[in-house]
C-alpha cells in the first residue's frame, strides 16, 4: 500500500526555548504592523464617528471648509502664544468631540511632532541658528569648519534658536492636531463629497475613493498570504527569505491592482458607464452648520488680525 | 521625503500648487486622450499600489529600514503622466488621511516625488535602456540607475524647500518661522541620507521588480517577448555583467561626487554665476520684486539663499551628469549584445 | 416588435490572449422570461460566456443576438444602443469586490441609474425600495471593505437591480455565501421571475440548479455545449454530469436529494449500495 507516510502520531511536544530578544521586531513585522494600523486608523475613526460629539455633528462641507481654513492661518501666524492657543482649542474640540484626550494627544503628538521636535533640537545652538546667546554649552579655542559648517568659537543656546524650535513645534503640532480632528471625525466617502462641493473634480475625488477602497482589498489580501505563509513557516524567518517576501508581495500587488483595473472597468462599464461620471449627494445644512462657521470664521479672523497687526 | 504641515510657508507651499494644478489638469487630459474612460479604474488602482509600496519595509545593511516610493517604477510600467497622477493621489490619500504628509504642503510634496521623481526617473530609464531590445540585464541596470538618481534630485528638491525657509520667513530678530535649518545644514544632511540609503532602497525594489515584469509580462515593458529558457539564457548569461555594471557604477559614484563637490566648495560663487550668465545688478532688482510682493518677509540677500541654490544647484548637475555620463557608458559596454 | 428570443447564440469561439480556448463553437438562445442555469466544471468557460453575454467581452468568432441586434464592440460605442443595452442587462459578478466600486453602498446602489440617466426623484424611489427590499438600507453610509460576504453580494445585486433591466446574468451567484444568505437569494430570485425578469445564471451547484432554473445548459471540459434541456432531466442524467465533472462518483443526485457515499479505501469504485427507495444502482 502506498502513502505509508499518511499516518497519525500525535507525539509529544517539545519544551519550549525561548532565544533572542523579544523586543527586536524584523522589517516584515514592521510592514505588517503598517497594515494593520492601517486597519486599526480606519476602526478608531469610525467608533468616533458613531459617538456622535460636537465635530461630527457638523456638515462635513462646513467641516473642510473652516479646519482647511484654520491649517492655513497656522501657517501664517508669527506669535508663539497663537499657536499655543489654537493648539489647545483643537485640544477642547476634541475633548466636546468625545475623543479620548490620551488617546487623541498619542495620536497627535506620536510620530510628526515627536520627530519635528528631534530634527528641530538642534537648531537651539548658534551653530544653526545665530543670534543672542542666552546660555553658553561649550568654549573652544578658535572657530572652526564642518564642511559647510562653520562652529563658532562658543557654542550657546540662542534666544532666536529657542524661539524658533517653540514655534516650529508647535506650528506642526497645531497643524497636526487640525486634520487629525477632520479626519477622526468625518467619514472619507463624507470628505471626497465634501471636496466636490469647493470645485474639486469629480474626476479626483472619485478615483481617491476607489483607490481607498482597494487599497483596503490589497492589504487585506496580504495579510491573508502572510497568515497562509506563517501556518507553514517552520523555523526564524532568515533576511534572505524576508527580503524576497517583501519583493514577492509588491509583486503580487502589482498584479492585482493591474488585473483588478482592468476588472473593476468591465463592472462600471456593465453599469452603464461612458465617459462622464455622475453622483448624486444629500446634504443639508442644520442651524449648528450656520453657528459652527460664524463662530471659526470669526477666531480665525481674529487670530490672524493679531498676527499681521 | 514627505514635508509635514508647519514646515514650508506659505509663499513656498502655494507657488508649488501653482505648479501642480495645471500639471494634475494636464494629466488627466493627456491620459483621458490614451485610456479614455479606462483611466479611472486604472489610476485608482495605481494609486492603491503606490500607496502600498510605501508601506513596505525594505532592509538596508547595518540594519535599519525604509521604504521606497515606488515612483519610477510605476513611470516605467505606466508612463510618467499616469506615475504623476497616481503618486498625487497615494500623496493625498496619506495627507488627508493621516494627517501625516501635509495638507498646505500637498503641492510641494507632489512636485518633490510625483512629478519631479517620476519624470526624471522614467527619461532616465528611457535613455538607458534606448535599443536594448531583448536585452533584460540592461533594463534592470537603467531602471535601477534611473530610481537611484531620481529619488536623488526629488531629495535635493525637497531639501531646496526646506533649507530656503529661514532666509525667506524670519522675523525682525532672525528667528525662523519655520524650518529653522539654512541651505547649508538641509542640503548635505538630506542628501547623505538619500546618497546613502533611500536610494539604495529605491533602486532594489524598482530593480527587482522590472526583473519580475520582464519575465513574466514582457509586453508591460514593451519587450519583444522571450521563451522561458531563452530568458533564463539571457539573465544568467549577463547576471555577471548586471553586477559589474551596478560595482563600476557604485565605485564611481564617489567620484563624481567629489567632482562636484570641489567645485562647489573652490570656485567662487561668483564666479559660477558668471559663469551661468547672472547679473548682480539683476538679481538685486528681483530681490526687490520679490520683497514687495511678499511684504512682512525679510528678503533673500545677494549672498545669501539664491547664491547658495544656485551653488548646490550647480553641483548637483555636475553630479547628475557625471553619474548619467558613467552609467551611459556602463550600459552601452558593458551590457553589450542583442 | 415581438421577439420571443432575447439571445441568439450562435457559433462562439472565445479566447483569452489568443492561446487558452475559454469558449468553442457555442450556440444556444434565450427566450423571454426564462430561467436558464448555464452548468459546468471550473474552467470551463462560464464566466467568459456571461462577460460576452454582457458585452464586456467580445468573441472572435460567432455571433450574439440581443432582441435582434447583433452586439458588437463597435455598435456599443453608439450611445443610444449602449443606453438600449445596458437598460436591459444586468449583471451581478462572481467577485462582489470588484463590482463595489464606489466609496459608499449609497454611491454604489446610485451608481448605475444615475449614469444611465434617470431623473434623481425616480433614482432615490428604487435605492429606497430595493434597499427595503434586500433589508441594507443600515448599510448606505458604510463603505463596501466593511461589509461582509452575504452584504456584499445584496449590495452587489441591489445595484444591478436598480437599474431594473430585463435580463439579468449571476455570475456563481452562491459561491462563499452562507446557507441563510443561499436561502434569501433563492427567494429573491423567485420574485424577479415573477415580474417576468429573464433569469441567467452560471453555476456548478446542483441544488441550487433546480431552485432557480427551468432549463439547464451544460458546457463541458472542451469549453463547448454537451447539452441542453430541462433542469430536472439533465440533474437526473449522471452519465452527463460525471462527463462535465459536475459530479464525482461519490457525491451525485436521485430524485432530487443529493447523495453522498462514504468509502472504506481510496483507488476503488466498484461497488453497490442501496438506497432508501429501493432500487438497485451501479456505478
Amino acid at each position: 500500500m502506498k502513502l505509508q507516510w499518511l499516518k497519525t502520531d500525535y507525539g509529544c511536544p517539545p519544551s519550549p526555548q525561548l532565544k533572542g530578544s523579544p523586543g527586536k521586531k524584523s522589517y516584515i513585522e514592521k510592514t505588517l504592523k503598517g497594515i494593520t494600523s492601517f486597519f486599526m486608523n480606519g476602526l478608531f475613526s469610525e467608533e468616533i464617528i458613531s459617538r456622535g460629539g460636537l465635530l461630527q455633528s457638523i456638515d462635513p462641507r462646513v467641516k473642510v471648509l473652516t479646519l482647511g481654513l484654520l491649517v492655513v492661518a497656522v501657517s501664517l501666524y508669527k506669535h508663539l502664544s497663537v499657536l499655543l492657543i489654537v493648539y489647545f482649542a483643537t485640544v477642547v474640540l476634541a475633548y466636546f468631540s468625545r475623543i479620548g484626550l490620551r488617546f487623541f494627544l498619542l495620536r497627535v503628538w506620536l510620530f510628526i511632532p515627536l520627530f519635528s521636535g528631534i530634527i528641530a533640537l538642534p537648531a537651539l545652538l548658534n551653530v544653526f541658528v545665530p543670534g543672542e546667546p542666552i546660555f553658553d554649552l561649550v568654549t573652544f579655542k578658535n572657530e572652526t569648519a564642518l564642511g559647510p559648517l562653520r562652529i563658532p568659537g562658543t557654542i550657546s543656546i540662542t534666544r532666536q534658536g529657542a524661539q524658533s524650535v517653540s514655534l516650529f513645534i508647535m506650528r506642526v503640532a497645531a497643524s497636526v492636531s487640525i486634520v487629525v480632528l477632520l479626519t477622526l471625525t468625518t467619514r472619507w466617502s463624507h470628505l471626497l463629497k465634501a471636496l466636490r462641493v469647493y470645485r474639486v473634480p469629480q474626476f479626483f475625488t472619485f478615483i481617491l475613493g476607489m483607490s481607498y477602497r482597494y487599497i483596503h482589498l490589497l492589504l487585506r489580501q496580504i495579510e491573508d498570504t502572510h497568515l497562509a505563509r506563517k501556518s507553514r513557516t517552520i523555523g526564524r524567518e532568515k533576511g534572505v527569505s524576508g527580503r524576497t517576501w517583501t519583493v514577492s508581495q509588491i509583486k503580487f500587488v502589482l498584479n492585482r491592482s493591474m488585473s483588478t483595473g482592468e476588472k473593476v472597468y468591465l463592472a462600471m462599464v456593465s453599469r452603464g458607464f461612458t465617459y462622464e461620471l455622475k453622483t448624486m449627494d444629500n446634504f443639508t445644512l442644520k442651524p449648528v452648520d450656520y453657528i459652527w462657521t460664524a463662530g471659526s470664521l470669526t477666531a480665525i479672523a481674529i487670530t490672524l488680525g493679531v498676527t499681521w497687526i | 521625503m514627505h514635508i509635514p504641515d508647519g514646515y514650508l510657508s506659505p509663499q513656498t507651499y502655494l507657488p508649488f500648487y501653482g505648479i501642480m494644478l495645471p500639471l494634475w489638469y494636464l494629466g488627466s487630459r493627456i491620459l483621458r486622450k490614451a485610456l479614455n474612460a479606462k483611466q479611472i479604474p486604472l489610476l485608482a488602482l495605481s494609486a492603491a499600489f503606490s500607496f502600498i509600496i510605501m508601506m513596505f519595509n525594505i532592509p538596508v545593511p547595518g540594519g535599519s529600514s525604509g521604504h521606497a516610493t515606488g515612483s519610477v517604477l510605476i513611470a516605467i510600467i505606466l508612463g510618467p503622466w499616469a506615475a504623476l497622477m497616481a503618486v498625487s493621489m497615494a500623496l493625498i490619500i496619506q495627507a488627508l488621511l493621516f494627517g501625516d504628509g501635509g495638507i498646505t504642503a500637498i503641492g510641494a510634496n507632489c512636485f518633490n516625488v510625483a512629478f519631479v521623481m517620476s519624470f526624471s526617473g522614467y527619461y532616465i530609464y528611457r535613455l538607458l535602456s534606448f535599443n536594448s531590445g531583448t536585452n533584460i540585464p540592461r533594463r534592470i541596470f537603467a531602471a535601477c540607475v534611473a530610481a537611484y538618481v531620481s529619488i536623488n534630485l526629488a531629495a535635493f528638491f525637497t531639501a531646496v524647500e526646506f533649507g530656503i525657509q529661514p532666509y525667506i520667513a524670519h522675523k525682525a530678530d532672525g528667528t525662523p518661522l519655520y524650518g529653522p535649518y539654512s541651505l547649508d545644514v538641509a542640503v548635505p544632511i538630506m542628501a547623505f541620507e538619500h546618497l546613502a540609503v533611500f536610494g539604495f532602497i529605491e533602486a532594489l525594489v524598482t530593480g527587482l521588480v522590472v526583473a519580475y515584469i520582464a519575465r513574466s509580462d514582457p509586453s508591460m515593458l514593451n519587450i519583444p517577448a522571450l521563451s522561458k529558457s531563452a530568458y533564463q539564457r539571457s539573465v544568467s548569461s549577463a547576471r555577471r555583467r548586471l553586477w559589474i555594471g551596478l560595482g563600476i557604477l557604485i565605485l564611481l559614484t564617489p567620484l563624481g561626487l567629489i567632482a562636484s563637490g570641489t567645485a562647489w566648495g573652490e570656485w567662487g560663487l561668483e564666479e559660477i554665476m558668471q559663469m551661468l550668465g547672472f547679473e548682480p545688478e539683476g538679481m538685486k532688482n528681483m530681490s526687490n520684486l520679490w520683497q514687495s510682493a511678499l511684504p512682512g518677509y525679510a528678503l533673500p540677500g545677494l549672498n545669501g539663499p539664491i547664491a547658495s541654490v544656485v551653488g548646490y544647484l550647480f553641483s548637483a548637475v555636475v553630479g547628475t551628469g557625471v553619474v548619467l555620463l558613467t552609467a551611459f557608458i556602463i550600459s552601452r559596454f558593458v551590457f553589450r549584445g542583442r | 416588435m415581438d421577439i420571443e428570443n432575447i439571445f441568439e447564440i450562435r457559433n462562439l469561439h472565445y479566447s483569452f490572449s489568443g492561446k487558452y480556448t475559454a469558449l468553442s463553437d457555442v450556440s444556444f438562445d434565450i427566450r423571454r422570461g426564462e430561467r436558464v442555469v448555464i452548468l459546468g466544471a471550473n474552467g470551463s468557460g462560464k464566466s467568459s460566456l456571461l462577460n460576452i453575454l454582457d458585452g464586456l467581452t467580445f468573441p472572435q468568432k460567432g455571433e450574439v443576438r440581443f432582441m435582434g441586434h447583433t452586439v458588437s464592440e463597435d455598435i456599443l460605442k453608439d450611445e443610444g444602443f449602449n443606453r438600449f443595452f445596458r437598460n436591459r442587462v444586468g449583471f451581478v459578478f462572481q467577485n462582489s469586490d470588484i463590482q463595489l466600486f464606489c466609496s459608499t453602498v449609497w454611491d454604489e446602489i446610485t451608481f448605475g441609474p444615475l449614469h444611465l440617466d434617470l431623473h434623481p426623484d425616480e433614482v432615490k424611489t428604487r435605492v429606497l425600495e430595493i434597499s427595503e427590499l434586500l433589508g441594507i438600507v443600515k448599510l448606505w453610509d458604510r463603505a463596501p471593505y466593511q461589509l461582509s460576504g452575504g452584504e456584499k453580494k445584496k449590495v452587489a445585486i441591489a445595484s444591478t437591480i436598480a437599474v431594473n433591466p430585463d435580463v439579468l446574468l449571476f455570475d456563481e451567484p452562491t459561491n462563499g455565501l452562507d446557507p441563510r444568505s443561499q436561502a434569501e437569494l433563492v427567494d429573491f430570485l423567485e420574485i424577479l421571475h415573477k415580474r417576468g425578469k429573464t433569469i441567467i445564471t452560471s453555476t456548478h451547484d446542483l441544488n441550487i440548479a433546480r431552485m432557480i432554473s427551468d432549463r439547464a445548459i451544460v458546457l463541458n471540459e472542451c469549453h463547448g455545449v454537451e447539452t441542453e434541456g430541462p433542469t430536472p432531466a439533465i440533474l437526473e442524467d449522471t452519465k452527463i454530469l460525471l462527463k462535465v465533472n459536475l459530479i464525482h462518483e461519490h457525491i451525485h443526485c436521485h430524485d432530487g436529494e443529493m447523495h453522498r457515499h462514504p468509502h472504506g479505501h481510496l483507488g476503488d469504485h466498484a461497488h453497490e449500495h442501496k438506497h432508501g427507495r429501493g432500487h438497485r444502482h451501479e456505478h
